[in-house]
């Protein structure tokens, strides 16, 4: 069996104690990927529920593909574009109620920049604005937002150049800047 | 309020700083510029802020518990790999299944082909319309069952029973390799005669043609008369000596 998985580079034999070994394997990256791939939902999501539905889902999708990874290294990467996909599908299942609440956002009593600052309303517009953000900036930042996450871990995720990573946090950044520019000029003439 | 001129570049300073040289100078003297630059930099570490806090949030320990159960309720990937191909092919097998007995069907509901009686087509040329009474003439004769009944209004229907690969006409015995007039006097006993679909009208019309003599039949079916051919005669081949085309050559080279 060996031989034939040194004949066959990338290639995985499997006996009857395999599957153990497969689920050995899997529970070892378990809880690092539950976190990671909770938080990418969340960043997509906003809500802990969902979020939490598609972590399990998503985990539960890389356990029946993960005799099918042939670089375990890889899962990590592998699990947050599941849940990112995942999340973004059930973001979209779920527009009826987001536009509810962008038209609850719209109607509320105006506030001055002040007032949004100190309140949760900062964080919704911060979030709008992440929103309209393209997928690749909004991946990018999201991720370097995690803690403990660096540009090179993000590019080893994302499977990208280090310098392609940097490049597009520092433009989803200066986007972000700008769509919020009016928060930072009210509160100099407020 | 800031240099419309820097605006811009005061975000990029607030995002990366010292990259800008004429930007610092002007700094050095433009006290509204700096102090949007202040502004600047705490609208990045909000936005920052924010986000991370978005997804600084832990899953339940629920969650890992839930995931450990269903993946230990799951059957091994490869088994359920294999279950999908099994569910696939019997889906297949199904259909195929299906799809054979709905052919079978098909064609057992598809009239009889070839000669049957009552369901032929009378075959009388368009020569042979004279009287107003006589029926008409290269229609489809409806089966005996199915005139009875429909009737005369069952003429249309019948004519959509007609067998779609071969069509049966209905000719006169030949009376020396002529078919005999088709009229209803006539005692000739009738043949049909299987014709490739599509075809029926050309083979009534050389009927009609066979019948008033416009077509000469006998040259027809005469046989093309095969010339005797000789028998192939041998001839020995020639082949001049080898030695002397060779010698005779050298002999030419010599020359030259």
């Amino acid at each position: 069996m060996q031989a034939l998985e040194a004949i066959l580079p990338g290639s995985r034999v499997q006996g009857e104690s395999g599957t153990a070994e497969l689920r050995r394997e899997f529970e070892e990256q378990l809880a690092d990927g539950a976190s990671l791939a909770f938080r990418v939902a969340m960043s997509v999501l906003r809500n802990h529920a969902d979020a939490e539905e598609v972590a399990q889902e998503a985990l539960l999708r890389a356990y029946r593909g993960f005799h099918r990874l042939r670089e375990r290294g890889a899962f990590r990467g592998w699990l947050c574009r599941i849940a990112w996909r995942l999340a973004l599908d059930k973001q979209r299942g779920t527009r009826r109620r987001e536009k509810r609440e962008v038209v609850a956002v719209q109607d509320a009593p105006a506030l001055n920049a002040e007032q949004i600052a100190v309140s949760n309303e900062f964080e919704r517009h911060v979030a709008k604005a992440m929103d309209e953000l393209p997928e690749k900036l909004r991946q990018a930042i999201v991720l370097a937002a995690i803690q403990g996450y660096t540009t090179k871990e993000v590019a080893e995720l994302l499977d990208l150049p280090e310098g392609t990573v940097k490049s597009r946090v520092h433009l989803a950044r200066k986007l972000m800047a700008e769509k919020l520019a009016w928060l930072v000029k009210d509160t100099a003439h407020g | 309020m800031a240099c419309e001129r820097y605006s811009t570049r005061l975000i990029e300073e607030a995002l990366a700083p010292g990259g800008d040289a004429e930007l610092t100078a002007h700094l050095a003297v433009c006290a509204e510029c700096l102090a949007e630059l202040g502004r600047q930099r705490d609208l990045q570490s909000r936005i920052t802020g924010s986000i991370a806090a978005m997804v600084a949030a832990e899953p339940s320990p629920a969650l890992l518990a839930r995931v450990r159960q269903q993946i230990a309720a799951e059957e091994t990937p490869r088994r359920a790999s294999w279950m999908r191909w099994a569910i696939a092919g019997a889906t297949v097998s199904a259909l195929a299944g299906f799809a054979v007995w709905f052919a079978g069907r098909a064609l057992l509901r598809q009239p009889v082909l070839g000669p049957q009686p009552g369901q032929a087509v009378r075959g009388t040329p368009p020569a042979q319309r004279s009287a107003k009474n006589e029926p008409a003439q290269n229609s489809v004769v409806p089966p005996t069952g199915v005139a009875r009944k429909t009737g005369a209004n069952g003429a249309k229907s019948a004519r959509q029973r007609t067998p779609r690969l071969a069509q049966s006409v209905q000719v006169a015995a030949a009376q020396d390799g002529v078919p005999a007039a088709n009229t209803p006097a006539s005692s000739a006993p009738k043949f049909n005669v299987i014709v490739p679909p599509g075809q029926r009208e050309a083979v009534l019309r050389l009927v009609a043609a066979m019948q008033s003599g416009r077509v000469d039949v006998a040259g027809l079916l005469k046989q093309p008369e095969q010339q005797e051919m000789k028998p192939l005669e041998i001839a020995p081949l020639k082949i001049t000596p080898l030695d002397e085309k060779t010698s005779n050559g050298q002999a030419e080279g010599d020359h030259k």
